[in-house]
């Protein structure tokens, strides 16, 4: 592992995150509500 | 880290290098549809007892040992051609390449074996049998990339450049194209039914995979954005290639993607040894939901490629089952996925999470990441079952063409798991600081990834038998 890889993981450790922001919540949201009808619908149309 | 230049090249080398291989194999081999075999002298690798009996050629008539020099010849031949021509030296790559192609068949030749191989009793007197099939030689490969990598590392340095995961696996997964066309040949609706039901297993599992990492690392694990995009990319189902495109689409710096790809790397192989097994217990009836399930939980190409060997040799369904492709077919699929979602990360990012106006979206960038391999894996597969549908009578000839192309498959696949062994470097765990990208791997992995891998893989491939069942009018 070099140094800029030792900064990386460092300014990992010593910034906290910020909240979910509203696009994040939507693009999530999209992605587990269109995954779980397609299963749905696949699972029962094949 | 900052890409240096040479490793921003290497992987589109890798991809272009790989199509170019394998359409290279395949218009040799396509000989066979006039009934030559001009790659008939590769070597075929055989169960033994006596070492001079292990290889022979595949069509022409010459010894052993002699088809097995000329593979060796071949392979490193082609291997020292890349090198040099990114600017090695010529000395240098030969060594390299001929180090990694010995040790490659090298291994893939002891695990045939017979005392290790040997599935039949009638066919030799042993002192015991292990009965794994001469796909043991994989994990032999395996097993010595990781002592070579993480015991010997200056030597495993010195022949690295010539040991690329994806440069086989690629390579390999184009001639898997050619093996499906010849397997499903006149049985077009098992060919249909494994592409749709493949592609309806995939389509849904990325969205879950991705939607839950992402949240489990922003929430729980509180990873900024910058880091829970490449990890969800490279956790949920993709490895590293779609942790680096991720990292281009979203403007992460490089140092990100190359990180999460290293642990994708050393987890991939500690999935790539346990998940065949565990497939092989869970469901000894089912050789093509665990087809399925190595294609959907094991990330990266080469592993996910790799155990959906392991689990073929494990579960022996006769020759012409449709395990291998399978495996190799969803994460084909999972591959054209990961230009889609790009796209779509790159569209999110610019509109919501852009701070800087130079933070522009790089769509070259992308582009360049995409996997053009695959042009070779359809043009394979879709051009030979043209031929075979369209001239009935060409499939003599396409199973020539197989048998010719097989032949380098394998060892391909030998090739890849020494170099995924060499490339695991199993102190990165340890590394001060991953603590908190190791976990969520974890969590993320065996919490839920591999169970709902196998519940989709159930859903939609309980029913299909492991050897396509011809269709009677």
């Amino acid at each position: 592992m070099n140094n800029d890889q030792r900064e990386l993981l460092a300014e990992l450790d010593d910034n906290p995150a910020e909240p979910l922001a509203r696009g994040e919540v939507i693009l999530v949201g999209s992605c587990l509500a269109l995954g779980t009808a397609l299963l749905v619908a696949l699972a029962l149309l094949l | 880290m900052s890409e240096t230049p040479q490793q921003r090249v290497t992987r589109p080398h890798d991809d272009a290098w790989a199509l170019a291989i394998s359409l290279g194999v395949v218009g040799l081999a396509l000989f066979g549809l006039a009934g030559a075999q001009p790659l008939g002298w590769a070597a075929r690798f055989e169960e033994w007892v006596i070492p001079a009996k292990a290889v022979r050629p595949v069509a022409w008539e010459m010894p052993g040992w002699l088809s097995l020099a000329a593979t060796i010849a071949a392979v490193s031949a082609v291997l020292t051609a890349r090198l040099a021509a990114l600017g090695r030296p010529l000395a240098a790559s030969l060594g390299a390449s001929l180090a990694v192609v010995l040790l490659g068949l090298g291994a893939y030749l002891l695990g045939h074996q017979a005392c290790v191989a040997a599935t039949d009793d009638r066919k030799f007197i042993l002192p015991f049998r292990l009965g794994l099939t001469g796909e043991a030689g994989y994990l032999v490969a395996l097993a010595a990339g990781l002592v070579l990598g993480n015991l010997f590392p200056r030597v495993a340095n010195a022949i690295a450049p010539a040991a690329r995961t994806e440069l086989f696996i690629k390579t390999a997964i184009v001639l898997v194209g050619v093996s499906l066309a010849a397997k499903t040949l006149g049985q077009q609706a098992a060919a249909s039914r494994v592409l749709l039901r493949g592609v309806a297993a995939i389509a849904e599992a990325y969205l879950l995979y991705w939607g839950l990492v992402y949240l489990l690392a922003r929430t729980v694990f509180r990873f900024p954005r910058e880091w829970s995009a490449p990890l969800a990319s490279g956790i949920s189902i993709c490895g590293v290639s779609a942790a680096m495109a991720t990292g281009a689409a979203i403007r992460a710096r490089s140092g990100v993607a190359v990180l999460v790809s290293s642990l994708v790397v050393v987890f991939s192989t500690i999935e790539l040894v346990v998940l065949p097994f565990l497939a092989r217990w869970l469901l000894p009836d089912h050789p093509m939901v665990a087809a399925a399930w190595m294609g959907l939980a094991v990330k990266t190409d080469g592993a996910a490629v790799a155990a959906g060997a392991v689990t073929e040799a494990l579960y022996q369904p006769g020759p012409g089952n449709l395990m291998v492709a399978t495996t190799t077919l969803i994460k084909v699929f999972i591959d054209l996925f990961i230009g889609v979602w790009c796209f779509v990360l790159a569209i999110a990012w610019q509109r919501w999470f852009r701070t800087e106006p130079s933070d522009k979206v790089r769509w070259m960038e992308i582009i360049e990441r995409m996997p053009v391999f695959l042009v070779g894996y359809f043009l394979a597969f879709l051009g030979l079952m043209f031929l075979g549908n369209q001239w009935p009578a060409t499939l003599g000839g396409i199973k020539l063409v197989e048998g010719q192309t097989e032949a380098f498959r394998k060892p391909l696949f030998a090739l890849a798991f020494l170099s995924i062994g060499m490339a695991t470097d199993l102190r990165r765990l340890a590394s001060p600081g991953m603590g908190r990208l190791v976990l969520v791997y974890l969590v993320s992995i065996f919490g839920f990834i591999i169970w709902m891998a196998l519940a989709i893989s159930w859903i939609f491939f309980h029913d299909i038998p492991a050897l396509p069942v011809p269709v009677t009018p």
